[in-house]
């Protein structure tokens, strides 16, 4: 399945992260994902994770410095669940890693997650056709700080002005 | 996906294989370009309920329900369900007053209000 | 009053250009139903029973007139010419056609208006009194906070995907003219030796299960309501059930938890997440919306215009009678706020054609800084009026019919548009609302009865508000009929309560002459002319009423509890 990767604009690649789900071999060299319980068994580098909608990612903690990404799952495409699981991974944690969407994915809600900051998306079934209609609906800005570059209140106040036009 | 929403969970009428075999049934959906409310006729979809295929008994329902759910997928109308009617004079007659309240319009404008016999004038009663 | 900065219009902009394509994808057929029906929900275009609605809130209630010309000109080149105010002060179109839609964004959108998050589960219209500005008992004008958080919740992504719809209320003064505690959070903003403080609750909500909100802060810094919001918001958004429609609400979540539990979740995450970078900016964004609601110049000889209000009255006894009903006392000396209920006995509750559209935008140029405000109780207010052009604008008014003595009276009825135009609905409530304000005037009761709130809902997801009514009515279906359930004894003020239900519901043709009987008996047995139908009711008890209700004879001496 090729991989979405988020940046604007978008575009597909080629995914180099492999799956474990913790039963078989041991895979013997990353990049490679794997479940949250299996992360103090492997050694191997550079290592991602599976989180839940319902984990807390707050039991990441120790674990954070060996994680270069963790992938989000959406239990149905209106789950809001793995957006506070982003913002508590960015804001609170100070995660810089690559942050994925997996699950129930739906093309028109990707918008919402390049806003959210995850940086990829794996989506069933994707056309190069698809690329453009992410150009189409793109939602640029929203208001809040946790948008980072793209919040509208950070860009209002950063001279300390009142009325800044865009 | 399922294309075949059920309007009402108590509504016997809504399932095709319902448990009152022998009464007759229409279907009904709205039109996906502006949401009017169309019925499925032997022409296709619409907008006067005289006009509207009766289907008697479980097999012919069946087979309304399928047509009307394959109209749905291909973006037609949006929301088919099956309605029980009584037949009078030839005009289907739906049982719920929702439905009849669907196929006239609200009964607080009368002057929005719909015929659904634009060509007999057969009333539907409230 | 709010204007769109060029960031808002951007903002609004790329959520219409996202909804056209979504449109026109599923036109085309390149989307399905499921999945455009949530986009469209969001985009505030639900399927009713007829045809598409599209659902446009009016931002804590606040109009401009050009916003008004706006939904006028909507209202003939996309609908059939009316507009309805719904119970959270947003105006709907029942009859609009999915090729149109984006047209009709784009329309509002050049008039600062946007249906964002007016459906499905996200944070819908935050709504806050109609009275803001102007009640002379204001502590703190709500709208810069109300916009504020406006701007924070919307398409934020963390809570546009909530477990179920999130409703907010804000008011600035121990009067409750928004009833916060019936919603999901209401918060209510005061002063503390020139600090604003907030108090917050949580839990609230009508529907299926009718709950009213708890405090969890008496006295928050408002400056903190950011961070406490989205902590509440967050926690919502990872607890809240979604494995049951009808357990999912934030009411829930506060109940299966307990208000302590809940409190201590909610602290919890506040204190770990608050963001100081958050906090300052939305002092400076505050600020910056603040200077949009300076209040209009009102410079005006005070005494004169009382004299000339006071010398009006004298003279004309019909506009004296409208002044005693729907003018209200103004911050600013000389002034008054009117409102314009849309309740001429007989007309539909909340029910705006395109023509009086136009002439309350005309009206609120010329007499209220063009400023108009809706309702939770579907009506609307001109806000700033001179009292020496109260004659002027009353005489306009009721040449169109929009001067209706009636403000707070019995026929000030609340309604949801019901059977009639609704999906969801089990029995039609306007036809009833209708009757029953057409027998109540017919008797010339609106007077005698004094303040008194009946609030119709046609299902129990209670839109008509009906559990906070004086007098409720539920709207069901009973083996194939419709049938009404009465409640007495709610409240939807800063006394809020719950209505008790009396009895087994009524039938279509008994629902009216019960209600009138009722009031018979109120009439007959209340201990002077000042005392309330709800305070009869909580002395008397509701009991005391039930069986006047199911008699099929006229009241009867009941026993009196009290």
């Amino acid at each position: 399945m090729p991989l979405l990767r988020l940046a604007p604009p978008a575009i597909l690649r080629d995914d180099p992260w492999r799956t474990w789900d913790g039963t078989g071999p041991r895979p013997a060299r990353g990049p490679v994902i794997v479940p949250r319980d299996r992360l103090a068994d492997l050694a191997v580098r550079p290592l991602g994770v599976d989180l839940a909608p319902v984990d807390d990612p707050a039991d990441l903690r120790p674990h954070l410095p060996d994680l270069a990404l963790v992938r989000l799952h959406f239990a149905f495409p209106h789950d809001g669940r793995p957006h506070s699981q982003a913002r508590l991974l960015r804001a609170r944690l100070g995660f810089t890693g690559e942050l994925r969407a997996a699950g129930a994915l739906v093309l028109d809600l990707v918008p919402h997650l390049e806003l959210a900051g995850f940086d990829s998306a794996e989506l069933p079934a994707l056309e190069e056709g698809d690329l453009a209609i992410l150009a189409r609906i793109r939602l640029p800005r929203i208001y809040a700080p946790e948008a980072g570059a793209r919040s509208i209140w950070r860009a209002r106040h950063a001279a300390g002005g009142g009325e800044a036009e865009p | 996906m399922s294309v075949f929403h059920m309007t009402h969970k108590d509504e016997p009428a809504a399932r095709p294989g319902g448990r009152r075999a022998g009464t007759a049934r229409i279907a009904v959906a709205h039109r996906l370009t502006d949401g009017r409310v169309v019925y499925l006729a032997a022409s296709g979809w619409r907008e006067s309920l005289a006009e509207a295929t009766v289907a008697h008994g479980d097999p012919e329902a069946e087979a309304l329900a399928a047509r009307a759910a394959r109209d749905a997928a291909a973006g037609l109308v949006v929301d088919p369900t099956l309605v029980e009617v009584t037949v009078d004079h030839g005009l289907p007659v739906p049982v719920r007053l929702r439905e009849r309240i669907r196929a006239l319009g609200p009964t607080v404008h009368p002057e929005l209000q719909r015929d659904p016999d634009p060509r007999g004038g057969r009333r539907v009663p409230l | 009053m709010y204007r769109y900065d060029a960031h808002d219009r951007e903002l609004v902009r790329a959520r219409v250009r996202q909804f056209a394509d979504q449109v026109r994808r599923r036109l085309e057929g390149r989307l399905d139903e499921e999945t455009f029906r949530r986009l469209r929900l969001l985009n505030g275009l639900y399927l009713q029973l007829h045809a598409y609605m599209l659902r446009v809130p009016i931002p804590y209630g606040t109009l401009r007139a050009d916003q008004l010309r706006t939904l006028a000109e909507v209202a003939e080149r996309f609908d059939r010419g009316y507009a309805h105010v719904t119970t959270r002060q947003n105006v709907q179109f029942h009859w609009i056609r999915l090729v149109d839609a984006p047209a009709v964004l784009e329309r509002l959108a050049e008039a600062d208006l946007a249906p964002i998050q007016a459906c499905g589960n996200s944070i819908r219209n935050i709504t806050s009194d109609p009275f803001a500005g102007v009640a002379p008992d204001e502590e703190v004008d709500p709208r810069p906070w109300c916009e504020l958080l406006r701007q924070f919740l919307t398409l934020d992504p963390e809570v546009h995907f909530l477990p179920r719809k999130f409703k907010m209320a804000v008011i600035g003064a121990r009067r409750d003219r928004a009833m916060i505690r019936a919603h999901d959070i209401g918060i209510r903003l005061w002063r503390d030796d020139g600090r604003v403080r907030a108090e917050v609750l949580a839990g609230g909500g009508l529907g299926r299960t009718p709950m009213l909100g708890q405090r969890l802060r008496e006295d928050l810094p408002a400056e903190e309501l950011l961070p406490y919001v989205r902590a509440i918001l967050r926690t919502y958004n990872r607890f809240g059930r979604r494995d049951h429609l009808y357990r999912s609400r934030l009411k829930i979540l506060v109940h299966d938890l307990g208000i302590e539990r809940f409190r201590a979740v909610v602290e919890a995450e506040y204190a770990a997440g608050r963001d100081p970078e958050l906090v300052d900016l939305g002092r400076r964004e505050l600020a910056r919306i603040a200077r949009h609601f300076a209040s209009p110049a009102h410079a005006v000889d005070a005494a004169a215009e009382e004299a000339r209000l006071a010398a009006d009255r004298r003279h004309d006894s019909a506009f004296d009678a409208f002044v005693a009903t729907n003018v209200l006392r103004h911050r600013h000396p000389g002034h008054r706020a009117v409102v314009v209920t849309l309740k001429r006995p007989g007309a539909v509750p909340g029910d705006l054609d395109a023509a009086a559209m136009r002439l309350l935008a005309d009206l609120a140029e010329r007499h209220s800084f063009g400023e108009i405000r809706t309702t939770h109780e579907q009506d609307l207010v001109l806000p700033h009026v001179r009292a020496g052009a109260l004659r002027a604008l009353w005489a306009e008014l009721a040449a169109a019919g929009l001067a209706t003595p009636n403000w707070r009276r019995a026929t000030d009825l609340v309604s949801c548009p019901g059977l009639d135009y609704c999906q969801l609905a089990t029995a039609r409530s306007i036809p009833v609302a209708q009757e029953l304000a057409r027998a109540l005037a017919a008797r010339g009761l609106d007077r005698e009865l004094g303040e008194l709130a009946i609030r119709i809902s046609g299902c129990i997801n209670a839109c008509g508000q009906h559990h906070v009514g004086h007098i409720g009515v539920l709207g069901l279906e009973k083996r194939g009929r419709e049938a009404y359930q009465i409640t007495v004894g709610g409240s939807d003020a800063e006394d809020a309560a719950l209505g008790t239900v009396l009895g087994p519901a009524l039938s279509r043709e008994e629902i009216v002459p019960a209600l009138l009987r009722m009031l018979d008996l109120y009439r007959a047995r209340r201990r002077d002319p000042r005392e309330r139908f709800l305070d009869f009711v909580r002395r008397v008890g509701p009991a005391a009423l039930r069986e006047v209700i199911h008699a099929p004879t006229p009241a009867r001496p009941a026993r009196d509890p009290a």
